[in-house]
């Protein structure tokens, strides 16, 4: 293992890679920190071009623009207030109360250094645990994968946000958009409505470039409508303002350690995502701090805290990703489309395949982060201007980075005009509250729920029996069992605390 | 244009159980072709997810209309600016995917470009004409070139 690390480490190193990785990272830090370009959209816009490139270079490429990105959204939530990425939403509490007492330097040096710990403490977590997952996962029939799928899609439940039913609609729709092309048994076509181009399916690169970039483009034009503004911040008045100091640091690191493991942990279950882990680690460390009152108000804890988690996740996403083939979240859905550009699977027999790429990847991930903090640090004052950049240049120019960007995928015009159809329903779902992001998820399912349950049922002469039969289905069984009460009660909890607030107001 | 939350989700709902009508009793049957000895038929997994939507439509109405009275709802809303811009935007790529082909990518996109960014608000002439000039270029540039792919 440490031999294929090394020698992962030699090829990211090799400048032919480290370029692309280089690249990918100022992208990512970039589109990260104008807000209402996300890390996604810029993973979204660099898949096109990895058409041409190894896939080393692809995937270092897409996971430096993944880390990147998610760091930079915390740039434009210190600075303007506004979160560049959703996951830096948490960071905006006492991010921006920091800039406005001057020490946004310090802020922005708090957010590098908790990120950056975050990343490799959820690197090296992944190296330990990804291989061993996939080792037992090879053991798996079309019986177990069919049950790890029922339990990816209870994931569409959590990751629904406030509506389960929005998510779990958002998430069949995913589900019937994944059914479109030619059946996999008996390859006769379903939904293509005579149409030659949908044979083959709908692409998943053009649906996430459609329902994610361009719908999220769309939104954005809606407040270019409304007009916006920038903060004016004061300068810092002491040389602490701008530093984060060592004392400072020795006091963050139980926050650090333990928001990175809670962003590892969240990273590692499909569907959860950095933002809920970037809420999770804050709300820890407010609860575990001795001075909790401070948090909202400035505390260097809060921003470290939802950091460390958020970036955290960048790694352990890859873990269900590698080990089983099921995508984390939207961003580990669209490293799926990369995958399969470069003609690869990922899931258990990557690690047969292609050792060489998962250690590649495994070593860009931590190069990612040691070039993060390098290069931020040179950087970073640069970087608070980009928050300033004009929406009436920035938009229209991603709109058209997206179309070409699709055209490019298959030179194809037709999806173009999917990627539009999926722009208008992904808005749509935006702006009625139905997360897109459990759609992604139904349509990554899809296939693989399908194939996996027909081919059991096929194999066991229509046999039921075959999703109870090993000792590994039941645990499957035994965790949808647990996800769905979990998710259940986390409900309940919010339908009471709403009922609640009804009370209050009826009272009033 | 305001609509209230327990509004939406009943619009909504409606629109998916027809939808999920429509789905188990013209799409499938018409878009799936029915295989007599397929022991799992290919109409199984799309007719089961219709059903989940039907039923989850259902649910959201009965919620949404459980919801009307409630004075903590949220409300979804769009002003007539808002809503012109983006329908203006999704018109320009569509007239641009369509034309794209005819007048070729440069052209088109030089046009489409500046076109939305006087549209967003942009007054400057002299950034109008630089970057949307030169933003198709590079973009022309870079795929043909570095990345081998012709664009139209």
């Amino acid at each position: 293992m440490i031999e294929l690390l090394l020698d992962g480490f030699v090829n990211v190193l090799v400048p032919g890679n480290f370029i692309y990785l280089l690249g990918g990272l100022i992208l990512g830090v970039v589109m990260g920190a104008i807000p209402g370009l996300t890390a996604t959209m810029a993973i979204a816009l660099i898949i096109p071009l990895t058409f041409t490139i190894s896939p080393t270079q692809s995937l270092i490429m897409l996971l430096g623009a993944y880390n990147g990105g998610i760091f930079g959204g915390s740039i434009s939530a210190i600075l303007l207030a506004t979160p560049g990425t959703p996951s830096a939403a948490a960071t905006v509490a006492d991010g921006f109360k920091l800039a406005q007492k001057g020490q946004a330097g310090k802020a922005i040096k708090t957010a590098l250094i908790s990120s950056v710990f975050g990343g490799l403490f959820s690197s090296i977590v992944l190296i330990l645990v990804a291989e061993p997952i996939a080792r037992y996962a090879l053991k798996f029939g079309p019986g177990e994968f069919t049950i790890i799928m029922l339990f990816s899609l209870t994931i569409i439940a959590s990751a629904s946000g406030k509506s389960m039913i929005k998510g779990l609609i958002g998430g069949c729709l995913g589900l019937l958009f994944g059914f479109v092309g030619m059946d996999p048994v008996y390859s006769i076509p379903r939904f293509t409505f005579g149409n030659v181009n949908l044979s083959s399916g709908i692409n998943l690169v053009v649906m996430l470039i459609g329902s994610l970039a361009v719908a999220e483009i769309l939104i954005q034009i809606e407040s270019v409508a409304r007009g916006r503004t920038n903060a004016h911040l004061p300068p810092p008045m002491t040389k602490d303002d701008d530093r984060l100091t060592f004392k400072e640091f020795k006091t963050l690191l139980k926050t650090l350690v333990r928001s990175s493991a809670l962003g590892c942990a969240i990273g590692a279950l499909p569907g959860l995502g950095p933002t809920l882990a970037s809420y999770v680690g804050y709300d820890m460390a407010k609860r575990n701090s001795k001075n909790p009152q401070k948090f909202g108000e400035g505390a260097i804890e809060g921003v470290a805290a939802a950091e460390a988690a958020n970036n955290a996740v960048c790694g352990a996403n890859l873990i269900p990703l590698l080990s089983l083939g099921v995508p984390g979240d939207t961003v580990a859905a669209m490293l799926i489309g990369a995958f399969l550009i470069q003609g690869l699977t990922p899931g258990p027999l990557i690690f047969r395949e292609a050792p060489e790429l998962v250690y590649n990847i495994y070593s860009g991930l931590i190069i990612s982060n040691i070039l993060l903090f390098a290069f931020v640090m040179l950087t970073y004052k640069f970087f608070t201007n980009i928050g300033k950049l004009e929406t009436t240049v920035i938009f229209p120019v991603v709109c058209m980075f997206c179309i070409v960007g699709v055209y490019a995928f298959n030179q194809s015009l037709f999806d173009v005009w999917i990627m539009l159809f999926f722009a208008v329903l992904g808005y749509i779902l935006m702006k009625f509250n139905f997360p897109p992001a459990t759609m992604m998820i139904g349509f990554i399912l899809a296939p693989l729920f399908e194939t996996n349950f027909r081919l059991a049922l096929l194999i066991s002469n229509n046999s039921y029996a075959i999703f109870f039969k090993s000792p590994i289905t039941w645990f499957f069984w035994g965790a949808t069992l647990l996800s769905i009460v979990t998710i259940a009660r986390g409900k309940i909890k919010d339908v009471l605390a709403e009922r609640a607030i009804d009370k209050e107001l009826n009272n009033i | 244009m305001k609509i209230k939350e327990s509004k939406a989700e009943i619009f909504i709902g409606l629109f998916l159980f027809i939808f999920a009508l429509l789905l188990l009793f013209y799409i499938i049957p018409t878009q799936i072709r029915f295989v007599p000895s397929a022991t799992t038929s290919p109409r199984l997994m799309p007719r089961f997810v219709a059903i989940i939507i039907g039923v989850l439509s259902l649910t959201m109405m009965f919620f949404g209309y459980l919801k009307r009275n409630r004075l903590n709802q949220k409300e979804f809303s769009i002003s007539q600016k808002e809503a012109k811009l983006v329908i203006l935007t999704l018109i320009v790529i569509a007239i641009y995917t369509m034309a794209v082909k005819y007048i070729r990518y440069i052209p088109t996109t030089i046009i489409s470009l500046a076109f939305l960014m006087w549209a967003f608000g942009q007054k400057s002439k002299i950034k109008l004409v630089l970057i949307s000039t030169a933003v198709p270029i590079v973009i022309y540039v870079f795929f043909t070139n570095f990345l081998k792919i012709r664009l139209p």
